[in-house]
């Protein structure tokens, strides 16, 4: 009776066919997101070196990870990096830019932020040479050359400020994803809305604060929670720029990873190690990602679409 | 006539076809490394080296040629060492080279995880070659009692210092070329070197922190100041690195004396190299602390552009003085290995190629346009290097106090961490030398464990 059931029949080719589309990317998931996690994962409880031996010795790497002293400040640098380019720069710089360059003509608009994404086209290593003359301590660098012709003593930027370094030169390229967002979210909202606000005469900053904020309420918080996971693994600025220095200073907890796999110089190539502090920021990242979704209520967001696409 | 014709075609393509599949053609790869630009001899000899095997086996009537496919990398060490380790440990002779030229730091982690193979054999089939090459740099080459490598090429370090400078600071003449022979004395101590520095400083010929500059980045050159301040860094016995607390608090110390006085930035470790060889080879640095015998020849060319008889003219070098007076100066020279890999299937051939391509006339080329040294003792006599007066000097000055970096698999953890745990946080002001001391001990521990002696 069953294979006879035409309905159910139905449903199972719909399945096999909706299976069937989704294929293609259910393989590239499985390939290059899954199984990358899954091998790091159980590279993290060997103690691989230049070898490339799958000598498994339990929880080691963790409790090594518990001894080692430079955790603390590689997580407290990890948190203030992440944290801070997101506050400052990825969305509320970038909110602002998309706030401005949508209140003004639409060709200028345009322009400014054609501008903003300039740095994100720039290969790295170009941009990160950039700020390498930008920042040098000596006075042939960008900003000790003017210092030095205002009659004041070249500073040593990335030793002084090594925080603001690369939350700054982080945030430049990272504030452009927000703004185009932000962007399109501003120009979705209807019109009249803003017509009507007018004409009971609000001002600029009201209408942004009671009408424009709470209508782009879900991309602020789709923002906040996909660069918070992107900046946490993000490394390659910092790599180029500071290499994470001066000891330590700027090292991040993925950089940190990186340095114990392949550090310079034919360094430690602790690929189990490094493995496993890999690990343990996929961790935090789930834990992350579970929380957003629970705290910005994300089901929502799915569930029903709260902007009028016009 | 055409039944001709066709015959001649077909016998000539059959005669072609037949000759083409005769010549075989055995194809070489190999890897090779700057990363400074002169440096391309490394491969050019080899590729020479090929050149004279096929003209041999042509003429020998043999049926095969070599080809060579022979790549250069002159991005940095780091990325070198990165892809060739990614590429040996796929096993796969497809993408593994026939014969690398790297660092010889390099040979204990691969010989460990089978990636080269012993040379001892190959070595001894060839005595006219291998008895010319200088015994003490066998040494670097030999793991676990086997030699594994063939010396490529050897440099000397060394302290520049600008002649011109210490001229317009007040130093006579006389007093400026003796340098040399005071530090091979012992009456020219490390801290000589910081009173240059400040008679340069105070006579307003350089700028404040542009007195002394040394390399941002780790490498084996501080190894010589352990060495010079009465360290060791290997127990041969045991084959276990060593810390020794006191000569590394002396350099820490030393290190601090350098940024505290001015001569040196506290971010030397942010300056770039071309902004440093500019600085130095322009005459706006009086000293550069950790030179190399290659950087002459490297100022020779673009960006740097200075003729050799200027550099000549105003710049002196001498090995790294001894902390105390009286004691022995330090060169730690760092030689460049030919290395046979495991996955190559004409071991023989390559290794043929090594010895051809290690002939007095080729490294004596790579050597001079290079600014390195000889290997081999014939070459002191053969009078293209004898008349180079950079290597000549070199070999005078430096040759007799050359000392090595340990053949352990984690020295180059160990000089990096020097670097930048030690050197860099005392510069920049984090940690003070004995805190600095502590935080060393603590790492070289954590990551080493029983394989470090630590010594008082």
């Amino acid at each position: 009776m069953s294979s006879g059931d035409p309905k159910r029949t139905g449903r199972a080719k719909g399945y096999l066919q909706a299976f069937l589309f989704l294929l293609p990317g259910l393989i590239l998931i499985l390939l290059f997101f899954l199984a990358p996690v899954i091998i790091t994962a159980v590279m993290g409880f060997t103690n691989m070196d230049y070898r490339f031996q799958w000598n498994f010795i339990g929880l080691g790497n963790f409790f090594r990870m518990a001894d080692d002293f430079l955790i603390p400040k590689i997580l407290i640098n990890t948190l203030v990096y992440t944290f801070g380019t997101l506050a400052i720069f990825n969305v509320t710089f970038g909110l602002i830019l998309a706030l401005l360059t949508t209140s003004i003509s639409e060709r200028v608009g345009l322009f400014f932020r054609a501008l903003w994404l300039l740095p994100r086209f720039t290969p790295p290593v170009v941009y990160a040479a950039i700020w390498l003359w930008i920042l040098s301590p000596t006075r042939n660098g960008l900003l000790n050359g003017l210092r030095v012709a205002m009659g004041l003593r070249p500073i040593a930027w990335i030793s002084q400020f090594p925080w603001g370094v690369i939350i700054i030169t982080n945030g430049i390229i990272g504030a452009s994803m927000g703004m185009l967002i932000f962007t399109s979210a501003i120009k979705a909202i209807p019109r009249d809305y803003l017509w009507a606000a007018r004409v009971d005469g609000a001002s600029w900053f009201q209408e942004v604060r009671h009408i424009v904020l709470p209508l782009i309420r879900w991309p602020l918080m789709f923002i906040t929670a996909y660069q918070t996971l992107s900046l946490l693994t993000s490394y390659e600025y910092i790599l180029l720029i500071t290499q994470g220095g001066p000891f330590h200073a700027s090292e991040v907890w993925s950089l940190y990873a990186y340095n114990k796999a392949f550090s310079a110089y034919a360094g430690t190539y602790e690929f189990g190690y490094a493995a496993a502090l890999a690990t343990v920021l996929v961790l935090i990242g789930t834990v992350a990602s579970i929380a957003y979704w629970k705290i910005f209520r994300f089901r929502e967001m799915m569930a029903q679409p709260r902007i009028e696409v016009s | 006539m055409r039944k001709w014709l066709l015959g001649i075609l077909i016998f000539g393509l059959a005669a072609g076809l037949v000759a083409a599949q005769d010549v075989k053609v055995i194809t070489i790869k190999a890897w090779t490394v700057g990363p400074d630009d002169p440096s391309i001899t490394r491969k050019l000899n080899l590729e020479t080296a090929v050149e004279r095997l096929n003209q041999m086996l042509e003429f020998s009537g043999a049926r095969f040629r070599v080809e060579l496919e022979a790549t250069f990398v002159t991005t940095s060490w780091s990325d070198y060492k990165r892809a060739n380790l990614l590429a040996l440990q796929s096993g796969d002779p497809a993408k593994i080279a026939d014969i690398i030229i790297t660092g010889h730091e390099d040979i204990g982690p691969y010989a460990e995880a089978g990636y080269i193979v012993p040379l001892d054999n190959y070595i001894a089939d060839f005595p006219e070659v291998y008895n010319d090459f200088f015994p003490a740099l066998w040494e670097a080459c030999r793991y676990k009692g086997k030699i594994w490598g063939i010396p490529q090429d050897t440099e000397a370090r060394m302290f520049y210092y600008r002649k011109d400078l210490l001229k317009a600071a007040g130093y006579s003449e006389e007093f400026i070329e003796s340098i040399p022979a005071k530090v091979a004395a012992g009456e020219f101590v490390l801290d000589d070197i910081i009173a240059l520095g400040q008679k340069l400083l105070e006579a307003g010929v350089v700028d404040p922190e542009m007195a002394i500059w040394h390399r941002p980045t780790p490498g084996t050159d501080w190894f010589q100041f352990i060495y010079a301040f009465g360290g060791e860094l290997y127990d041969p016995e045991t084959g276990k690195l060593v810390v020794d607390k006191s000569a590394t608090l002396a350099l820490f110390e030393f290190v601090k004396k350098l940024v505290d006085l001015q001569l040196t930035p506290s971010a030397m470790s942010q300056i770039s190299w071309p902004e440093i060889h500019t600085n130095f080879s322009g005459g706006k640095v009086g000293i550069n602390l950790t030179g190399g015998s290659w950087n002459f020849a490297e100022w020779q060319h673009a960006p740097y552009n200075k003729s050799f008889e200027y550099l000549w003219e105003n710049i002196g070098f001498a090995p790294i003085p001894a902390a105390e007076k009286g004691g022995k100066p330090v060169s730690v020279s760092h030689p460049l290995v030919h290395l046979i890999t495991a996955a190559s299937q004409h071991k023989d051939l390559a290794f043929l190629i090594v010895t051809m391509a290690s002939a007095v006339d080729l490294n004596t080329r790579h050597a001079i346009s290079s600014g390195h040294l000889a290997i081999r003792k014939s070459q002191l006599s053969y009078p293209p290097y004898y008349a180079d007066v950079f290597a000549r000097k070199v070999s005078e000055l430096c040759a007799p106090f050359a000392r090595f970096s340990p053949n352990h698999p984690k020295a180059p953890f160990y000089w990096e961490t020097l670097f930048r745990d030690g050197i860099v946080a005392v510069e920049v002001g984090a940690l003070s030398p004995a805190e600095a001391l502590e935080n060393f001990i603590k790492r070289m521990q954590t990551e080493l464990g029983d394989q470090v002696i630590i010594r008082e």
